[in-house]
């Protein structure tokens, strides 16, 4: 897991990648990635880009509920192959918990311990896995933390700074769909939401 | 369903990380509170979450990141990445700018965390992936060591009870004792001190209270012996109140060259003066955003593109003013007596061309190892911003005249 990746696992898990490109990744090193000006060297360099760009996004866009506070639970649903790999990064950011990060479809499950690793993936959607989990387990009911979220982003709002094209350029619609609509976005004194 | 019974099973064997009794401190939780309190940082402006701290991950509650992760963005595109509060909004100062000020005018309600809350919050948000950590700032008591203790306090409750491992930025308050700075700078990541202007005859007009040399530099130097000793992992940095005392911005490019030369520190931020209602200064004009924006552009070319102090002095007018304009473009304009051939020039030649960045540049030289540049197709590809660069550069034989090049950047 935490094996340094190649040009190739990265391509590998593009959403369109075209096999004459993946036979080539396997013979380039990162170098010649970064600083080549070869016109299918620069596709292999975007295609990794793009796959990149959407797991730094699922690490900080996602948004976990909790049961128990030892099962993190969120919806995800990106437009590269990457669900496996975010939910092991999430599992070895949040260890000895159980991560379920999953969609309409199909859910990811990873955790992770010093000494114990397991990951599987099931075909069935993130709100039968929960209540699954909830019928298998006792559980408290959970402070609501995306009311002190909201609270807090709010507080963080200034109106003589607002920059609408930063702010769509920052934050793209297709990336709120792809974490089910969680993140709090305020413009004016509209949501986002309102504001579409 | 046998795995995931299986490891349930593990899960609710593991003794690791048992909240208990302790979720019901947020169960009552005054959510005004909550907002006051991030009201009082709102304007600093520091969001970053990078840090070279490295830890086992197995002991501890989540991991920091090299890169920094944002969370979310505030409706001007700002990164969100930490939740970013007062411990309390109580301050004896009188900065005339701040809506904690004493001289603050509108009605005001004060709050104050406990360290017990404050860590629960923090380690809620982050297990929720809503923050990358916990940004403490505080307003001042008549003592400041009493209000840093209990900051000190919620650290402390985070790393051990937690075991918490995201990132800290500490604010260090004016005038604190050098012992409290030392335990702060055991646990967080940065630690900062505001110096908020670029010198004390600047303070002293927007605050009787505070003393520019004890309070705020002998803090930093602080900091910086302590840093000298053991790394911070995200190093030192401050913030300046751009146009709040009526400073130039060549005053403040001095104060910020003293900032980093004899206090090592890692940033400086920028924070343009927005007027506060209810403040003494509730009738001054704010300054333009574009103002924080061109200090930052002539920041990075004296911490990034290693530019001289020479250099960058060219892009300030007759009055220490930056134009709203790129000062990299400025200082090309002034300092290019012909243009720069790509396939000889060195890599710091490279640099100060407008549109080739440290990665373009970088490129570059790789790229010319085994090819040569002589179209701007080649350029374009390694990533330089060709409509910027161009009037710079000598290819295939075509260069600008000075003439030329001047008229043809006039509209950038």
């Amino acid at each position: 897991m935490s094996k340094p990746m190649k040009a190739f696992d990265y391509l590998l898990m593009n959403k369109s990648v075209s096999p004459v490109l993946l036979e080539k990744s396997k013979k380039i090193s990162w170098n010649e990635i970064n600083t080549s000006a070869d016109p299918e060297v620069i596709k292999i360099r975007k295609k990794i880009r793009e796959v990149r760009l959407e797991i730094h996004r699922m690490r900080g866009f996602v948004r976990f509920d909790s049961i128990n506070d030892k099962i993190l639970f969120g919806y995800m649903k990106p437009e590269n192959k990457i669900e496996k790999l975010v939910t092991d990064i999430f599992a070895r950011r949040f260890q000895k918990h159980i991560i379920l990060l999953g969609n309409e479809k199909k859910s990811w499950i990873s955790y992770y311990s010093e000494n114990f690793f397991k990951r599987y993936e099931e075909s069935k959607s993130l709100n039968k896995m929960v209540k699954d989990i909830q019928s298998l387990i006792k559980f408290d009911s959970e402070v609501d933390i995306d009311k002190i979220w909201q609270i807090y982003y709010e507080s963080q709002y200034i109106k003589e700074r607002e920059n609408h094209r930063l702010f769509y350029k920052n934050m793209p619609r297709k990336n709120l769909k792809s974490v089910g609509n969680r993140l709090e976005l305020r413009l004016n004194t509209k949501t986002l939401d309102e504001y579409l | 369903m046998a795995s995931l019974e299986k490891i349930l099973h593990l899960v609710t064997q593991s003794e690791y990380d048992c909240i208990g009794d302790e979720g019901k401190v947020l169960e009552n939780i005054n959510f005004s509170k909550i907002d006051v309190l991030g009201q009082g940082t709102k304007h600093d402006i520091c969001a970053s979450s990078s840090t070279s701290r490295i830890l086992n991950q197995a002991e501890t509650l989540g991991n920091p990141t090299r890169s920094g992760i944002c969370h979310s963005f505030a409706a001007n595109g700002r990164c969100l990445s930490m939740f970013k509060t007062l411990f309390t909004n109580y301050c004896i100062h009188d900065c005339k700018y701040c809506q904690n000020s004493t001289d603050y005018k509108s009605g005001k309600s004060v709050y104050s965390y406990t360290p017990e809350e404050l860590a629960r919050i923090t380690i809620s948000l982050y297990k929720g992936n809503y923050i990358e950590g916990l940004f403490l700032s505080s307003g001042v008591s008549p003592d400041q060591d009493i209000v840093t203790e209990k900051m000190i306090e919620t650290l402390k409750i985070l790393k051990k009870r937690y075991n918490f491992g995201g990132y800290i930025h500490f604010k260090v308050l004016p005038g604190v004792s050098y012992e409290y700075i030392k335990q702060a700078s055991e646990m967080a990541d940065r630690l900062s001190v505001n110096i908020e202007t670029p010198s004390k005859e600047h303070l002293s007009e927007i605050s009787s209270t505070k003393n520019y040399a004890n309070d705020i530099l002998k803090r930093q130097k602080y900091i910086k012996n302590l840093e000298l000793k053991k790394k911070l992992p995200a190093g030192q940095t401050t913030q300046l109140v751009v146009g709040a005392c009526e400073e130039s911005d060549f005053e403040i490019f001095k104060r910020v060259l003293k900032e980093y030369n004899e206090m090592m520190l890692k940033r400086v931020y920028y924070s343009a003066f927005n007027s506060v209602s209810g403040t003494s200064l509730e009738n001054m004009v704010s300054q333009p955003t574009w103002r924080e924006h061109r200090l930052y552009q002539m920041d990075w070319l004296y911490r990034v593109y290693n530019f001289s102090e020479n250099e960058i002095k060219i892009a300030f007018d007759d009055n220490g003013f930056l134009k709203n304009k790129d000062p990299k473009l400025s200082i090309a304009l002034n300092n290019f007596e012909s243009p720069l051939d790509p396939n000889d020039a060195q890599y710091g030649e490279l640099l100060r061309v407008p549109g080739i960045g440290p990665k373009s540049a970088y490129k570059i030289i790789n790229y010319r190892k085994k090819n040569r540049i002589y179209k701007r197709d080649h350029l374009q590809r390694l990533g330089v911003r060709i409509k910027n660069a161009i009037p710079f550069l000598k290819i295939s034989g075509g260069e600008y005249t000075r003439l030329e090049r001047w008229i043809e950047c006039q509209n950038q």
